[in-house]
């Protein structure tokens, strides 16, 4: 996996997702972030990353306005969510959308290389 | 296992885990005349409520320093209230996981001061937590929106257990 979007409203969450990619031997690609599903949705047409890990709860656009925008279009990017409600309603609603995992938050480096896999 | 018992075990996994700062249970409580930030989200749905984060303005700034591997000189104020923000997303989260029925959480408030008290309108405190943690001190507390009638759930026991 080369190109990793990584999208939260919290620049915090972004370092600690970014530190944590690394970590989990996803570092080797570029890490590239958005602030918000609108940004973000900028940034994959224009980048085509190969994963996108968006937060949920986001001003502007939330991560599953942004994930249902990518298949309105077309788009199948690798979709997940990166986020601290990870309730089995979410779940539901985050797979049903045409996304492949739900991390919840807190996470550790093992949480990122077991659920994403190669 | 008790709902306050999973929260102590979220708190200590988002500290420890995510920041490298141990926290535990301890009795001690909010220090209104300390320079500190409290950070809020509210919950709104079948359960409605708030709940906040409180610690001094030194370990948010700590938990900042960790969380973007900054030295605290680096540190803007924005960087550090993003910080608390987060802290407060993820323990506002955690906790709406424990909700039963269908929730929303909403993005994070930060303040800061000294000597002021947090109230929230219409809402009655259900769980006040207190944790030791670098040093210093850590408050999380649940407040729930009551009406006419009682709390929004009709129940304090909207939590789930062994979740």
């Amino acid at each position: 996996m080369k190109n990793v979007l990584i999208v939260d409203d919290s620049k915090a969450m972004r370092m600690i997702v970014s530190r944590t990619l690394r970590q989990a031997g996803y570092g080797d690609g570029n890490l590239r972030e958005a602030a918000d599903g609108a940004e973000a949705l900028v940034a994959i047409q224009a980048d085509k990353p190969d994963l996108v890990l968006s937060d949920w709860n986001m001003p502007e656009m939330n991560g599953i306005e942004l994930l249902r925008a990518l298949r309105a279009e077309g788009n199948d990017v690798r979709f997940g969510f990166v986020t601290s409600e990870s309730t089995t309603e979410m779940r539901e609603v985050a797979i049903s959308a045409g996304a492949e995992f739900l991390i919840g938050k807190p996470f550790t480096a093992e949480d990122f290389a077991d659920i994403i896999g190669d | 296992m008790e709902a306050n018992d999973e929260i102590n075990e979220l708190v200590g996994d988002i500290w420890g885990s995510v920041l490298g700062i141990p926290a535990t249970p301890a009795d001690s409580s909010v220090r209104v005349e300390e320079l500190r930030l409290t950070g809020f989200v509210h919950i709104q749905g079948d359960w409605e409520g708030t709940v906040t984060v409180d610690c001094p303005v030194p370990l948010a700034t700590t938990a900042a320093a960790a969380m973007f591997g900054m030295t605290v000189e680096e540190l803007t104020k924005d960087e550090i209230d993003d910080a608390l923000g987060e802290i407060t997303n993820m323990t506002g989260g955690g906790i709406k996981s424990m909700l039963e029925g269908s929730c929303k959480l909403s993005l994070p408030t930060v303040i800061e001061g000294r000597g002021f008290t947090v109230n929230v309108p219409g809402a009655a405190l259900v769980t006040d937590l207190n944790y030791s943690a670098g040093g210093s001190w850590i408050s999380v507390r649940v407040l729930e929106r009551v009406d006419e009638t009682g709390p929004t759930s009709g129940s304090e026991l909207i939590l789930r257990t062994g979740a």
